[in-house]
């Protein structure tokens, strides 16, 4: 009996013993696991995330600037074969500042029209631009601006035509919108007369290009 | 409740992981999506078309004066 009290006491003791050394342990593993997932955390916040932040906002930029370098690249080719294109049309560009002026030179128009009437056999006898000088724009973003116009003018229908057909052919942009002919003179002067008088009236549109501010 | 506190702060600690790694991620993801002032205007953008249709001067040229 006494031997096996003495040996069943040191067990009680050893299993006590180690039963407050395992409870230690694991309260020290949790205790480190806990510390290394704070500092962890906190490397991620302190260190990590900004880096990755810089990463992710330099891959960003190098994408935008590599794309808008292919753009500035194309836009540089476009350039080189347009100034190729000027270059083969440069002796042809006055043509098309006489198509689209870039002011509205009506001075020049009117001109036009009184040689164009007097070369036709017409007489010009008025002749109309709309109030406003400043034009219409035609469109959003266009540059193209336009003014209405009227003219009349006495001649037979032979000369009208001829007139017509001078404007048609004008190398300035003229819309032709309306053309009326009417009779000029009374009653018994056109039954005397061979080629009867008639008093024509055209309205239309001519166009110019405003230069950019 | 020496133990019940070590695995209080283990949660609080995965919590605070959990935490970090979700607001990088999100951070990282709201700066790719962020829209910033683009490099290029729209003027700077657009691309000339250089091409002329011959014919028209060819037309222009057969008409008279203005």
């Amino acid at each position: 009996m006494t031997e096996s009290f003495q040996i069943n006491k040191p067990k009680i003791a050893l299993w006590k013993n180690l039963k407050e050394k395992k409870g230690t342990q694991t309260a020290h593993s949790f205790f480190w696991l806990s510390f290394s997932l704070f500092v962890t955390a906190f490397f991620i916040l302190v260190a990590i995330r900004p880096t990755i932040l810089t990463i992710a906002q330099l891959n960003k930029e190098i994408k935008e600037k590599t794309k808008a370098n292919e753009i500035l690249q194309k836009k540089i080719d476009s350039l080189v074969a347009a100034q190729n294109v000027y270059v083969k049309y440069a002796n042809k560009l006055s043509l098309v500042e006489e198509v689209l002026p870039q002011r509205s030179h009506f001075g020049n128009f009117s001109y036009y029209l009184e040689t164009a009437s007097s070369s036709s056999g017409n007489l010009l006898v008025s002749f109309n631009i709309a109030k406003s000088a400043e034009g219409k724009k035609l469109s959003g973003n266009s540059l193209l601006y336009s003014s209405d116009f009227s003219l009349q003018a006495d001649g037979n229908f032979a000369s009208a035509k001829d007139l017509i057909d001078l404007l048609e052919t004008s190398k300035r942009i003229v819309n032709l919108e309306t053309f009326s002919l009417s009779a000029n003179q009374k009653k018994e002067e056109a039954e005397t007369s061979t080629t009867p008088s008639l008093k024509s009236e055209i309205k239309g549109k001519i166009f110019w290009l405003k230069q950019k501010k | 409740m020496k133990k019940k506190s070590s695995i209080i702060f283990l949660y609080l600690g995965v919590l605070t992981i959990t935490v970090a790694i979700l607001w990088t991620y999100i951070s990282v993801f709201k700066k790719l999506k962020k829209t910033e002032k683009p490099i290029l205007s729209p003027q700077e953008m657009d691309i000339l078309n250089p091409s002329l249709d011959e014919e028209i001067f060819q037309k222009i040229e057969s008409k008279q004066g203005s």
